[in-house]
């Protein structure tokens, strides 16, 4: 979420750290920090009041419960830096009316429902304050009524709705919605409800989807004079399957879904009043008594924490009293008698629930940098060879060394029997059967590159899982696959010859047939069911030492990006007087083909004649800039041949 | 002429022809850091890419219909409710702490699925090393200073190491392990915690007696800041262009 900089200071007496310090303490107390940029804001108005600095801030749903909103924000704020954190004031609304609306909770997914009505309210566009706290954290302003619900959300995590209460026939009240009923959504969205969708109506339709979105029928606009104000508390689960049944999400959806704590309604709709009396009321504006229907109040959680279990899993040694020190830091109230601590847990802490909770907190602000490194402790742990493992990894070295390259590919592909529920794309639309298609198209990618590859024959093998079968009796099997294919025009010898004496290969370190169903001569790719390789392979005689094999060494540390331009081949062959040297020629091809000459001039013939031999190289050609044409790489290839001329050599 | 054409040149035409094949990046990743922990005594440990929801989320104490499970987009498989690609290799340790009992130290490789759409620095399929060592009286201390030693074993000894709180919900504390080199800026490395009790409860073991941390490292994007790649769907394509440079 992204937060204001500006809203957050407003909850301090003192001055804040600037906003990338205070991004750099929450990095290392609290939550990942997803960016800090300096805001501008466009509309003329607002610009006077001068720049923001927002930090996108990670709140990941442990700490969703409390920090996705300003208030809870500026909290952490406080813990980490020390400052103290303003009270959020109660105001007393004198000379309150008695309630005239009914509020009837028919489900138990309503945790709470608060109500309140507000009479006389002048409906408009919302004063510059407002609209700049909205416009910092790239909400639209809608008027002033709206507006003032999404800042209280945004403050204190607690959404909240506001109905036109004069289109409201009767009660509210919430409940499942009845078969058959629709609802047209403040975006303008016709939704058909079912059964299992819970939401908020009068005697006559549904006003809102519960905790998701507002309906049309009761919505706020400049002709509404008076209002009832929601703030509720719904199931989380609930909630979540509304939004995924109804693909609403919101503001709203995302808090509730995550849960918040009942207790939040009443202050959240006490601050809406204070801030609607102040930016939309006026003299004759008439605020009523809450209607609050709360059967099940949440009880105040303590959790027992104990000073060697903290030092136990922190690894540190801290004191009762160092501990206490700490959660006095975090707010926690808490109570020492000896070396066990009560401690009180805010409400909004949801997600303290265990003494571990509590000590990850202690850990967090304690600071992780403050814990030592600590040795293993001397284990009764034998590590055992992993046969899976080892013999993958020893027929990743054998092939290498025969030259072969591995490449691993997709396990989703267009055809199979197993597939996911919702496919990434048209050509992933199921789990592979067979790793053949995945390798045949590397092999037809490679094969376009030769060249390039300075290659006469792609050899390459994958290893992987391969998937097949009916849900609920499926399997999912280990294979090894080996793919080879010559380049255009080379016949010998034939790709066939190195697959065979691949598995020839690993027959015989294996010592068990490498059993293959397909027909070697006449397929591109071979596959191998690697589990009964698991099976037979005696691990103890093939992995020596109890360790697995090593690799060769890696051929570069870094990698040279591969230009997407494409290449050009000539050939050249020159007659060379037999005392010559072919280094000779080949520095020549070198030098004069310059930068753009990709690789090193590959020697495909050599043939004696008399006192002469003939030398002939293919050159290929590449720019990381552009397409070469003709012309330039004719230009490279004249130097090249005058330079062969003037050492008196003859060109074929 | 451009700088990539300089360095190709200069680099390529010094070498003379070679036909040794060449290990995927991926798995010579793989190979390089189960080297560094089986000498720190860690076992390999295996599992399937077919998972239940049970082994990739219940017992990880990611309940269904809870946020957490947004924080890894799934592929359930068609018509076999329950049944999805394994989003991590974190399920692998509750087999293994199932199956076995403390003490123990594993490292779990292998290739993982989130649905989610690709681009230079996401992918539907990647790698993923999973590490995990239960016993008595093990804490956050030990976790430091096994992390520290394979970052410095596989990064340098130059690479500083930082732990700052994250969230996983199958550790507790979570924590996010950044290294940095020199002046440069902390980079996110890996994932790791202590395993929650909830963890330690679903799989029979005791977590007064017993206390372990877990660790999870994305291995494409390690390959990548390893050796400059700057895509991770080119570890994917089958192209000898890239993996025959290594």
């Amino acid at each position: 979420m992204v937060f204001s900089y500006n809203w957050l200071k407003e909850y301090f007496e003192e001055d804040l750290p600037t906003a990338e310090t205070v991004a750099e303490l929450l990095t290392v107390h609290s939550f990942e920090i997803e960016g800090v940029e300096r805001k501008t804001f466009e509309s003329s108005e607002i610009k006077e009041v001068g720049d923001d600095w927002l930090i996108d801030i990670d709140v990941l749903p442990n700490r969703a419960h409390d920090a996705l909103c300003h208030y809870g924000m500026a909290r952490e704020i406080s813990v980490i830096t020390g400052l103290k954190l303003k009270n959020i004031e109660e105001k007393i609304f004198p000379n309150l009316l008695s309630p005239k609306i009914k509020i009837n909770v028919k489900e138990d997914f309503c945790r709470r429902y608060i109500g309140r009505q507000i009479k006389n309210v002048k409906v408009g566009e919302s004063p510059l304050k407002l609209r700049q706290k909205l416009e910092a954290i790239g909400q639209r302003s809608i008027n002033n009524i709206v507006d003032i619900t999404n800042l209280v959300m945004f403050e204190l995590n607690q959404p909240m709705h506001a109905f036109d209460s004069g289109k409201v026939d009767g009660d509210i009240n919430i409940r499942f919605a009845k078969e058959g009923e629709e609802i047209t959504t403040l975006d303008n969205n016709e939704v058909k409800l079912s059964t299992d969708i819970p939401v908020i109506a009068d005697d006559k339709s549904p006003l809102a989807i519960a905790g998701a979105k507002g309906g049309k029928k009761a919505e706020v606009n400049e002709q509404t004079t008076n209002i009832i104000l929601e703030s509720a508390n719904f199931d989380p689960v609930l909630v979540r399957k509304t939004s995924v049944k109804t693909g609403i999400k919101t503001d709203s959806s995302k808090r509730f879904e995550n849960e918040i704590t009942p207790e939040l309604a009443l202050k959240a709709i006490d601050r809406a009043t204070e801030l609607i009396f102040e930016f939309a009321g006026n003299d004759d504006t008439e605020v009523f008594e809450v209607v609050d229907n709360y059967s099940n109040p949440v009880e105040e959680k303590t959790i027992d924490v104990s000073t060697d279990r903290v030092n136990s899993l922190l690894g540190s040694e801290l004191s009762t009293e160092d501990i206490s020190k700490i959660l006095n830091k975090l707010l926690f109230e808490n109570e020492v008698s000896d070396s066990l601590i009560k401690v009180s847990i805010p409400y909004e802490r949801l997600d303290l629930n265990m003494q571990t909770d509590v000590i990850e907190e202690i850990g967090r602000i304690y600071g992780y940098d403050k814990i030592t490194e600590q040795d293993l402790p001397d284990f009764d742990f034998k590590a055992k060879i992993n046969k899976e493992y080892g013999v993958n990894t020893l027929i990743r070295k054998i092939l290498i060394d025969l030259g072969f390259s591995e490449v691993v590919t997709y396990s989703f592909i267009e055809s199979g029997s197993l597939s996911p529920e919702k496919p990434i794309a048209e050509d992933k639309k199921f789990l592979r059967d067979s790793i053949k298609p995945g390798m045949q198209k590397s092999l037809e990618l490679n094969q376009r590159n030769a060249d390039l590859l300075g290659l006469d024959h792609i050899n390459i093998f994958e290893i992987g899982k391969v998937f097949d079968g009916e849900p609920n009796n499926y399997y999912e099997k280990p294979v090894l696959a080996i793919g080879t294919i010559n380049k255009q025009g080379v016949k010998k010898p034939n790709p066939a010859t190195f697959k065979k004496q691949a598995i020839e290969k690993l027959s015989e370190i294996f010592g068990v047939e490498f059993k293959i169903k397909d027909n070697l001569e006449n397929s591109d790719v071979v596959e191998i069911d690697l589990e009964e390789i698991y099976k037979s392979a005696d691990s103890d005689k093939l992995l020596k030492n109890d360790s697995y094999p090593e690799f060769p060494a890696i051929k570069n540390n870094s990698y040279t990006p591969v230009s997407q331009y494409p290449f050009v081949l000539r050939d050249i062959a020159v007659w060379l007087p037999n005392e010559t040297s072919v280094d000779e020629l080949t520095e020549i091809l070198r030098e004069k083909g310059g930068e753009l000459l990709i690789r090193e001039p590959r020697q495909f013939d050599v043939y004696q004649k008399d006192d002469r031999t003939s030398y002939a190289y293919r050159l290929v050609f590449q720019s990381y800039e552009k397409t070469l044409t003709d012309d330039e790489v004719n230009k490279i290839m004249d130097s090249i041949n005058l330079e062969i001329e003037l050492k008196g050599w003859e060109i074929r | 002429m451009s700088e990539q054409n300089k360095k190709k040149n200069t680099e390529q035409n010094v070498k003379t022809e070679t036909v040794s094949g060449s290990i995927h990046p991926l798995n010579r990743v793989i190979s390089d850091i189960v080297e560094i922990f089986s000498e720190m005594g860690f076992e390999v440990a295996t599992g399937t890419e077919i998972e239940d929801e049970k082994h990739n989320f219940d017992d990880l104490n990611v309940p269904k219909d809870h946020p957490a499970r947004d924080m890894q987009d799934t592929f359930w498989l068609k018509d076999f409710p329950g049944h999805l690609m394994r989003t991590h290799t974190s399920g692998v340790q509750i087999h293994y702490m199932k199956e076995n009992q403390p003490p123990f130290k594993i490292v779990a490789p292998g290739k993982v699925y989130r649905y989610e759409a690709t681009d230079k620095t996401h992918e539907v399929q990647f790698h993923q090393i999973e590490g995990l060592v239960v016993g008595k009286g093990i804490n956050l201390g030990h976790l430091k200073k096994a992390l520290n030693t394979f970052v410095k074993k596989f990064y340098g000894d130059d690479v500083e190491t930082r732990l700052r709180p994250g969230y996983f919900p199958f550790v507790e504390p979570g924590v996010e392990v950044d290294m940095k080199r020199g002046d440069g800026d902390w980079i996110e490395m890996l994932g790791a915690g202590m395993v929650h009790p909830n963890v330690l409860k679903n799989c029979g073991l005791d977590s007064e007696e017993y206390s372990g941390f877990a660790f999870g490292i994305g291995l494409d994007r390690v390959a990548m800041l390893k050796y400059g790649i700057d895509d991770v769907r080119k570890f994917y394509d089958g192209d000898l262009r890239m993996i025959n440079q290594f």
